[in-house]
């Protein structure tokens, strides 16, 4: 099943003649199950949001009516063989035909286009994967996923709640995220990381971001900086083996390093840090 | 050194490219070198960082990587020992002969001038760090390293 509208949510007075605008363009599809969602996007928000259902739903919507046109030259595909939906606010047409857009490319020390994108929210059902790309703009991520992969140049990426696998890519956005089960790979140039749930495997990069873990389960945690600092909160009666190294950022940890626990490396948090001149803490959850 | 420049550099490049392709593979070209530019600059970063560590593990000389905004700097550290008391010239009255190669001799001496040193004093400040450093240490200010196992 298939539906699709807009909606005429602007109306005003130009002129003599009334003009009015739509600003949102809505579909739906129905799914067999949990799908995979690729968004590419430059400057729109993107908002996903799983539940419990068998459809997906697409919303694009525009602020200003002037970028109406954007909702139509959008790419909506859904494939109902595998469940698969492409979102793209951009079009390969009307990418080239923006005025300036080499120049800007130029001028410009990010992805930048203006700011005219339209804002994607989609609701799919719990247990999808999706995949992001954007530019400037926000991704926020809400309800359980297997997997996501968000690549951001400035935007910040934000997951409410347990996901499977995150993977990240950004520039300078901020990455929060909730408890990440099984792996999570972050690369950041400027960004900072919060995870409040370290899973099985965690891995960060970042040059200037600084990194916040939260560890509840056993976990092999690799973390990488240059300057950022890093700080991991690894809950109370949990094994750790600490490997932290810095050449000028002061290293610390609020319990006793003496290596008498005794477990087994599987059952222990394996923490590995590595700065140039961040700091290391390392502490029991409060 | 501006990473803007470095970044640019290799979007033109790759632009170029594209253009060999034609009109649709130059476009794809230039929107993926856009998009990639993040990525880019991470593993530049990445790779800076790796230099740094790897000079830092070989040289008594150590370097950090400081970013403002676009522009990426190597600074040297200089070590700031104010935990430690100044010896006094009783302080140094005990001596050790040591014997080493020429080479490491030579070293010394760049070393120590390199930070406005005596080589008697240079060595002394290096076997000090040496003598106080405890790499399972927990909770101490600026050691290099903190290794070992506990429970949280």
């Amino acid at each position: 099943m298939f539906s699709s509208t807009t909606s005429d949510k602007s109306s005003g007075y130009r002129g003599g003649d009334a003009v009015t605008a739509k600003l949102e363009r809505h579909e739906v599809f129905e799914t067999s199950g949990p799908g995979t969602v690729r968004v590419t996007t430059a400057s729109g928000d993107v908002t996903i949001g799983a539940s419990e259902s068998n459809v997906i739903e697409v919303t694009l919507s525009v602020k200003d009516p002037s970028f109406q046109r954007m909702l139509d030259e959008a790419v909506i595909e859904f494939d109902r063989q595998k469940n698969s939906l492409v979102v793209r606010t951009r079009t390969h047409e009307n990418f080239n035909a923006m005025r300036g857009f080499k120049a800007a490319i130029r001028r410009s020390p990010w992805f930048e286009f203006g700011g005219s994108d339209p804002d994607v929210h989609i609701a799919l059902p719990e247990g999808s994967s999706v995949e992001v790309m954007t530019a400037s703009g926000d991704t926020e991520i809400i309800g359980g996923l297997a997997k996501a992969t968000v690549t951001s140049a400035s935007g910040n990426v934000s997951v409410a709640d347990e996901v499977g696998v995150l993977e990240m890519k950004t520039a300078s956005g901020d990455v929060t995220t909730a408890t990440v089960r099984e792996s999570l790979t972050c690369h950041s140039a400027s960004g900072n990381v919060r995870c409040d749930g370290a899973g099985t495997i965690t891995k960060i990069r970042t040059a200037s971001g600084s990194v916040r873990l939260s560890v509840e389960v056993p976990s092999d945690i690799s973390v990488r900086t240059v300057s950022g600092n890093v700080a991991v909160s690894v809950a109370r009666g949990l094994e750790v083996d600490v490997d932290a190294t810095s050449i000028s950022g002061r290293l610390s940890s609020t319990m006793p390093l003496d290596g008498t626990t005794g477990g087994s490396p599987q059952d222990a948090v394996s923490i590995s840090a590595k700065t140039v001149s961040g700091d290391v803490k390392v502490s029991s959850a409060s | 050194m501006l990473i803007l420049e470095l970044l640019a550099g290799i979007r033109e490049d790759f632009s170029a490219l594209g253009q060999l392709g034609g009109p649709e593979t130059a476009s794809i070209a230039e929107r993926l070198s856009a998009a990639i530019e993040p990525s880019l600059r991470a593993h530049f970063l990445e790779a800076m960082d790796h230099v740094i560590q790897e000079f830092n593990l070989q040289d008594s000389v150590a370097l950090t990587l400081n970013l403002e905004g676009d522009q990426i700097r190597m600074n040297r550290v200089v070590a700031v020992e104010g935990n430690v008391a100044a010896p006094t010239p009783s302080d140094y009255s005990a001596r050790i002969a040591l014997r080493l190669s020429d080479g490491l001799k030579e070293d010394i001496e760049h070393l120590a001038t390199d930070v406005g040193s005596s080589v008697n004093s240079w060595i002394v400040r290096t076997l000090e760090r040496s003598v106080r450093s405890d790499p399972t240490e927990s909770g101490s200010h600026n050691p290099r390293q903190l290794r070992g196992k506990g429970r949280a």
